[in-house]
């Protein structure tokens, strides 16, 4: 019965053989390619983690001087970037504040203290003695104990504002924070900010948020970031020189990077992984195309079975599901055959099985396609001229 | 059919045809009627229709007027009315059950299984009837020897035939079948002058010596010789010797 069924298949083994040959060859070579994209992609990606990569901001060489500035705005893009890791960067200005004292007279206490943003506490003040670095402020003991202020307090701190506008001259800001850090390496005389309390309050400093100046700041790209490290470049250079003030010293921050370095080590992988993403994309369209086209011819060379078994009077379903099961049943033996092969060469893992599963189910359409038309049309239109009946 | 004898009586009610995207009107009107145990021959020069005819009385193609009728009965409805005796599946049409059991054709190019051997063609009417193997192994090689074909030839695969041998095992197979009417197309073109007498016999054994209407397409003398009726095609018409 099996070998009845396999019969004419058995007879045009050659081109079924074929067949079998574009298919193993096609998912044999798809997931040798996927596998070479992949290396090559792991490659460059080595290379990237590999490789130091160090962001640092400084004066232009236009400009005298040993400080840079930046607008708050600008700040704020480069320390909110999803890519930013390893900041180092300092904001330090010293001020008189206004403390309100604790309860129940909440006397104001002017103080003369550092008013201190650092990018990464932990590496300068050393872990807290109590609480931790969160969003809030970061204080001494002593100062704590000064003011009397308990962790987690909200703690209220108010200015004198120094503004070009006589409006806002004279006039305090207040806003409240929250004591959530004390480190003893704090000195006596700082108030170190979170990032978000900084940016908090220097939103509301029209007189310092123009201009912030910094000496040096330094920044890592995160590991899987590093891919798009001309991008960021690029982002971190328009960013920082992208200004309206009008005495636009921003226009003179550089930005440096070891992109030379980067290019010597990075171009070769880049152009490798390009021709092997190239080639991968060519031949996923020829080689899987090449394989359903043979399919297809085998499957038409089973034109004289279908006739033949049709004009003996044979019905057209039966024809179909007799001749299409047992080549639905060579080909997804195919498939299946390239599992363990794969297994085998250890490239199961290459094999998508997205695609996997579309060429398959690909090859069962288009063979059946060809057999319902075989043996849906009339057996003598497929064998015999009638041209000259026309 | 006719169960005393199994003689059938095949013809043709005012049968027109035209190609689906045909301008011309290829048979027009034509009422025949051919019976069991003749053979007929049907000439005409080429693009008379002859092999648009063959097509009709097989049931490869339904006229475009007119009716092809077994026994008094279109043969677009066989089996419908228990002519063939036992319940059918629905997927089988009238003309699929026709050609089943009543009319078997053998085509210009034979369309015989290229991946069965000889013998196996032979036998695939009768397993596809279901007919006991061993039985059936007997009658193929009972056809097989009918038809002339040595017996050294059973088991190779028709593409190692000559043409005639091929042609042979075709009539065979038609033969397996068992059904009463045979239509040949062309079954002497391209043979020898030896192949296409034993071929011609084969023609007049199957009408004379086995009782079945045989019709058969031909341009040849040979079979023209031996035919009990001749029908030409002109101009779409057919007309009698």
């Amino acid at each position: 019965m099996m070998k009845n069924a396999f019969l004419p298949f058995v007879r045009r083994r050659r081109i079924w053989a074929a067949a079998m040959g574009a298919l193993l060859v096609f998912l044999l070579s798809g997931t040798l390619l996927s596998r070479a994209v992949s290396e090559s992609r792991e490659q460059l990606n080595r290379a990237y983690d590999e490789m130091e990569i160090e962001f640092r901001l400084g004066p232009g060489r236009r400009r005298f001087g040993n400080t840079f500035s930046l607008t708050l705005y600008q700040l704020r893009e480069l320390v909110t970037a999803d890519w930013m890791e390893d900041l180092n960067a300092r904001y330090e200005m010293t001020q008189t504040i206004y403390l309100n004292g604790p309860p129940p007279d909440y006397p104001i206490i002017p103080k003369t203290v550092d008013f201190v943003w650092v990018s990464d506490p932990a590496a300068v003040y050393g872990n807290p003695t109590s609480g931790e670095y969160g969003d809030g402020l970061y204080l001494s003991p002593s100062l704590r104990d000064e003011f009397g202020i308990r962790l987690y307090d909200n703690v209220p701190i108010t200015w004198n504002v120094v503004s070009r506008s006589a409006m806002n001259e004279g006039q305090y800001w207040r806003k409240y924070t929250v004591l959530c850090a004390v480190s003893p390496e704090i000195p006596d005389n700082t108030m170190v900010f979170s990032w978000e309390s900084f940016d908090r309050y220097m939103r509301d400093r029209p007189d310092l948020k123009a201009n912030l100046f910094f000496g040096e700041m330094t920044f890592r790209v995160k590991k899987e970031c590093r891919r798009d490290i001309r991008d960021i470049a690029d982002f971190v250079q328009r960013t920082v020189n992208n200004t309206d003030h009008p005495a636009n010293r921003n226009r003179d921050v550089a930005v440096y990077y070891n992109e030379a370095e980067i290019d010597a080590v990075m171009a070769p992988l880049e152009d490798k992984q390009a021709s092997a993403l190239f080639f991968e994309k060519l031949f996923r369209i020829l080689l899987p195309a090449a394989a359903h086209v043979l399919e297809t011819a085998a499957a038409l060379s089973l034109a004289n079975e279908c006739g033949g078994r049709r004009l003996l009077g044979e019905s057209a379903p039966r024809v179909f599901v007799s001749l299409w099961t047992p080549a639905a049943v060579l080909l997804s033996g195919c498939y299946l055959l390239i599992l363990p092969v794969l297994g085998a060469l250890g490239l199961l893992r290459d094999l998508s099985p997205g695609p996997f599963l579309l060429n398959w189910a690909a090859s069962l359409c288009l063979t059946a396609l060809t057999l319902a038309l075989l043996c849906i049309l009339n057996p003598l239109t497929v064998l015999k001229e009638r041209s000259d009946e026309l | 059919m006719n169960s005393d004898n199994g003689s059938v009586t095949l013809s043709l009610d005012r049968v027109s045809f035209r190609y689906p995207r045909g301008r011309r009107m290829i048979l027009k009107d034509i009422s025949e009627a051919f019976v069991s145990g003749r053979l007929y021959t049907l000439e005409g020069e080429s693009g008379a229709g002859k092999s648009t005819l063959l097509t009709l009385l097989a049931g490869l193609a339904v006229p475009t007027s007119g009716r092809i009728l077994l026994n008094g009965g279109d043969i677009r409805s066989f089996g419908k009315n228990g002519e063939e005796g036992r319940a059918t599946p629905r997927s089988v049409t009238g003309l699929t059950l026709y050609r089943r059991t009543v009319a078997a054709m053998i085509p210009q190019a034979n369309l015989l299984f290229d991946g069965r051997t000889v013998l196996e063609n032979v036998l695939y009417p009768m397993q596809m009837k279901k007919i006991d193997p061993a039985e059936a192994m007997e009658r193929a090689r009972g056809y097989l020897a009918d038809v002339k074909l040595p017996e050294e030839l059973y088991d190779r695969f028709p593409g190692e035939c000559s043409g005639g041998e091929q042609k042979r095992v075709a009539f065979a197979r038609a033969m397996a079948l068992d059904n009463p009417v045979i239509l040949a197309d062309e079954p002497t073109a391209n043979l020898d002058k030896g192949t296409s007498a034993i071929v011609s016999e084969i023609l007049r054994m199957l009408a004379h010596d086995r009782g079945r209407l045989v019709l058969a397409v031909t341009h040849e003398d040979a079979i023209p010789s031996l035919a009990d009726e001749r029908l030409f095609l002109r101009g779409g018409t057919a007309e009698r010797e």
